[in-house]
Order: C-alpha cells, then structure tokens, then sequence
C-alpha cells in the first residue's frame, strides 16, 4: 500500500470528504484543511507529497495558496481544483506553476490519473534535485558518481561486482555492444578502489596501427624508430601501479597479441628498441564489442590472451534489456547536459519516458545521451517535451532478425526514414520540422516528394 | 412546483457520479449524503436572503458552491438553473422565482437522502 500524502484544502466539506475517501481507497494517506491558512500549517508539519486545493476559498483563495506554497521551496506539485466559471483563473493558476486543475466535481478516473502523475512527476523532479545537489555537493571530486546510473537487476549486480574487484587488482574484461558505456564501467573500477589515487591510462586500440600500437603500449628509445629523436614512456609506465584500459581490444594485430600476451604473463615488458626490462604493476581492464570467442574460431585472436584478460569479465546489457533504467539516465542526462550546455530543463513532459521506453536503441545508452541533447538544443522552455525528441526509428523493426544488416541500408533509405520520423514527431508540421532538420521548408518538400513520404 | 412533479423520476437525485467515485463503500456514501443534508439548509438559506437583500456577490457565490455539490449528489434538474443565477443573478428578473424552484427540489432530495442515511 502507498504511504504518499496527500493534503485536501477545500471549505466545502462535502467535496473534501468526496475526495478524501475516494483517493484513500487508492491507498494514500489523506490530510483535510478547511482553509490556505491551516493547509499551509499541515504543509509544514505534515510535508505532503502532493496538494489539491479548492480555488475559491475565503481569506486566502488557491492562487495566493500556491503562491505561499512556491516560497516554502518544498517542491510539492499542487492540483487546482476549479469551480463552475473559473476557466480564466485555472490559467493563471498554471502560470503560478501548479501541476494541473480539475473542475468539480471531477470524474474518478480523470481524479486519480491526474494524482498518479502529478505524484510521479514530484519524484522524478525530486532526484533530479538531489543528483544535482549531491554532484555540487561533490564537485571536487572525481569519482563514479556521474556514473552509478542503472537499478535494473543486471546493473545492480555489475555494480556489485565492481565493488569486489575494485579492491583487487584482477585483469578485467568488459564486453558490450557500442554505446552500452564500457569506458564509464572501466572509470568504475578505476576510481572506486585501491586504484584511484593512481594513473588511469586509456588506450584505444583501434585507432593505431600495428606498429604505433606497440610503441604506445611499451615506449621506446632514442633511435628505435626514424623519427623517435627521443626515449619515450609507453602507456603500461605511465599507469604504473594504476589502471591502462585497453579499449577495443579485438582490433590488436596478433603480433602485438603475443607482446601483450608475455607482459601479462612475465609481468614485465621492454620499450621498442630498448634493453631494460621495466616491471608492469597496472591492472588491464579490456574491452570489446565483439564476440572474442568466434573471433578465436576464426584464429583472430588468442586463446591463452582471451583467458589472460578475462579473469573477470563483465558483461553490460543493451539499453533494450534494461529499459526500466531510461528514466534515471534521462535525469542524469539532463543534469550533465543541462550543465555543459548551461540550460535549464528540469522537467520531463507527459508520455516522454513512455516513448524512449518504445524505441530499441541500437545505439544504447550514447544514442539516448545523443538524443536527450538534441531535444535539449532545441527546447525553450524548461520541460524535457515529447515534441522535441526525434528518435531513428529506422532500426526499431529490423534490429532483432538481423543486426549485423543494419549498416548495409542506403544513406536515401535512411535519409528518407528520418525525415519521416520528425515529421510525425511533430505531427507534420513542417516549419518544426525544417528547423529540427535544419534543412529550407522547400527542401524538405522536396524531400518529400522525392521520397513519397505520407502522413 | 407541486409534489405531483416530485413524484416524477427526472427530479430524484441520481447517485451514479457518487457511486462511480465511492465504488461500493456504502458508509461512505451515508457520509456524504449526510454532510449535505447537514450543510444544504444554511446555503439554501443564503442563497434566498442573499437575493430578497440584492447581494448578488453573495448569490454567485453561493451558486457556485451549490452548483458544485448539487452535481456531486445528482440534484442534477437544477443546476442550469443555478448556472443562470451565477451568470448573471442582478439581470434575471425571474431570480426569486428560480431560487425558489432550486430551494424546492433541493428540499425534496433532502427528504430522499434522509431515508438513505
């Protein structure tokens, strides 16, 4: 059963009791008060979770209420509870921020939706308060907490086991598909042990070729190359007894597979060109978005490396598995992005969460960042709206037939497919669209016409 | 209006809306009832004072209250008649004759409410 308060402020008994017993049938706590000034004396001894309040009341009427309410800073939502003929009023009622009216007497169903969403929009306002708070609390510190964002069952448990090999220094495998945030867990690990007064080191394998890749790793000396004019540290020194994280690990040649295959079993290595044996005190946290065991198969990749690195592997999920966690990474989104890009947004519109929830996010949790910064640009006004989120919805339907088929499609297939989902995003109004698109309203058209795209 | 129109079923209070919102709690239901039977007299009281006394603010305000329980307890045959008195009570030059049509059928509910409760 639901403990939320709520507080009833109406001079008419009948529709306080009316309210009262319909919505403690709901399971909540109920407050009465006949009048602003005894509401707002339960407000501060009781601190309700939500507040319905009658307009005309005698002495402090509802607007003067909210207003008295908005100088109390306690971020209760309150809902206008409006009469025959105060339309005009319930504007202004909005504008002084309450949540939403209804007109008496109002229909149960409408009653309790009303509740439900207003008390759901108070929490998620709420953590939003309190991640920023604690961040500027914290803001000294670089640590994890711009990280811990996850409570579905497989990131609670991710988290947990962070907790046990942070304190060891056990080679680690962090295996995901692109966007699911191996970095940040790799950071994770990194900070929150006895690694985090040490260098963290991040190397992204991919980006170098073979022999670079090597003398990033190792180092060199003077002379070992053409243009080595100087010695040189190679990553695994510079992490010294801290952490070198070795990002895309599956794209390292063989030959450098054997290297590090021999610096982590000798734990020590030599700089290209070089005779001093250097010891290797880091722990390797490894990561990759294939499969290294079909890569094994297919003598990609080395067995004894594999089992070397994977002492403990962790696996991230899909944003799509874990979609319960969209509305706390959409607040932690908006306060890290809120912050970089100096807005304001600090409320979630209606059936937002409901439609990111509806989408399969092939891009995982950098396609929902990437997202939620482009309605971010776009909004003017201090709620996250539904209206200003444009998801691909190009892959929704095809993503769990045939993955690996995603990048063949035409740039004009998916050029076509995204300018029909801004469209309906914006229920086809084309002046939005152009501007989302940030193409001419004659070239949209012609993209339209082009493409043959229909309401 | 006499007791012959009384006995026709478009003036009996209509509990659907109470219902709907109370579901099945019939105690809850008596309270209701209860608090209006309690409180209808003052009001229907104001409402006729305020009127003879031409305080039309008093008379839209009191309209407007029972507009609202009026609908809430399914006194349903006299709530246009209370929205005219809330529109525009100084202009109607039949208000007493309409307030005392409103204080009639409200009575009558009241006597049907009291054998529910």
């Amino acid at each position: 059963m639901s403990m939320e308060k709520i507080l009833i402020i109406d001079d008419d008994k009948l529709v306080r009791r009316v309210f009262s017993l319909t919505l403690s049938k709901e399971g909540y706590t109920i407050l009465e008060a006949e009048n602003g000034k005894a509401g707002l004396q339960l407000i501060k001894s009781e601190y309700p979770d939500l507040i319905l309040t009658d307009f005309q009341m005698p002495g402090m009427n509802g607007l003067e209420l909210i207003g008295e309410i908005n100088r109390l800073k306690l971020n209760i939502p309150v809902i206008m509870l409006t009469g025959y003929g105060d339309v005009s009023l319930t504007i202004k009622s909005i504008q002084r921020g309450a949540f939403e009216f209804l007109e008496k007497p109002t229909k149960p169903d409408i009653l309790k939706s009303t509740v439900r969403k207003a008390l759901d929009a108070a929490i998620m306002s709420r953590t939003l308060t309190d991640v920023i708070t604690t961040t500027q609390e914290e803001a000294d510190k670089e640590l994890e907490n711009n990280y811990l964002v996850g409570r579905a069952p497989k990131m609670r448990s991710i988290f947990k086991n962070i907790g046990m090999i942070s304190m060891n220094k056990v080679n680690v495998m962090i295996e995901g598909e692109t966007g699911t945030g191996k970095e940040l867990i790799a950071r994770l690990v990194h900070f929150s042990g006895i690694t985090r007064n040490k260098p963290l080191v991040v190397v992204n394998c991919s980006a170098l070729t073979e022999t670079l890749l090597e003398s990033e790793l190792f180092g060199h000396v003077k002379g070992a190359f053409t243009d080595s004019y100087r010695d040189k540290m190679g990553k695994f020194e510079l992490a010294g007894e801290g952490t070198i994280f070795l990002d895309e690990i599956s794209e390292i040649s063989l030959n450098t597979q054997v290297k590090l295959l021999r610096v982590i079993q000798e734990l020590e290595f030599e700089r290209v060109g070089g005779e001093t044996t250097i010891p290797m005190k880091a722990r390797i946290i490894a990561a990759t978005n294939k499969n290294l065991e079909d890569l094994i198969k297919e003598g990609k990749f080395r067995r004894d490396l594999y089992y070397r690195l994977k002492v403990f592997t962790i696996e991230l999920p899909p944003l799509r598995e874990r979609k319960e966690d969209i509305p706390e990474l959409v607040i932690h989104f908006l306060h890290k992005l809120n912050k970089k890009f100096n807005k304001n947004i600090t409320k979630i519109g209606d059936g937002v969460i409901e439609m990111l929830k509806q989408h399969n996010w092939p891009g995982n949790v950098r396609e929902l960042e990437n997202t939620i910064l482009q309605a971010i640009i776009v909004s003017k006004t201090d709620v996250l709206e539904k209206q200003n989120i444009v998801i691909n919805r190009a892959f929704d339907s095809t993503l769990d037939s045939a993955p690996d088929q995603l990048k063949l499609r035409s740039l004009a297939e998916v050029e076509s497919e995204h300018i029909k989902a801004v469209l309906d995003s914006v229920h086809w109004n084309k002046v939005e669209a152009s501007r989302i698109l940030e193409i001419t309203r004659p070239t949209l058209n012609s993209k339209i016409e082009r493409y043959n795209l229909t309401q | 209006m006499n007791s012959k129109e009384f006995s026709n079923n478009e003036f009996l209070p209509n509990l659907t809306f109470l219902k709907e919102m109370l579901g099945d709690d019939e105690e809850g239901l008596k309270e209701i009832l209860a608090v209006f039977v309690e409180e209808a007299p003052r009001m229907l009281n104001s409402l006729e004072e305020s009127a003879k006394e031409k305080d039309y603010e008093n008379v839209k305000r009191v309209s407007h209250t029972l507009i609202t329980e009026l609908s809430t307890v399914g006194i349903n045959s006299v709530v246009n008649d209370l929205k005219r008195i809330n529109k525009g009570a100084k202009e109607m030059e039949d208000l007493q004759e309409v307030i005392g049509k409103v204080v009639d059928v409200v009575r009558h509910s009241m006597e049907y409410f009291k054998k529910i409760i």
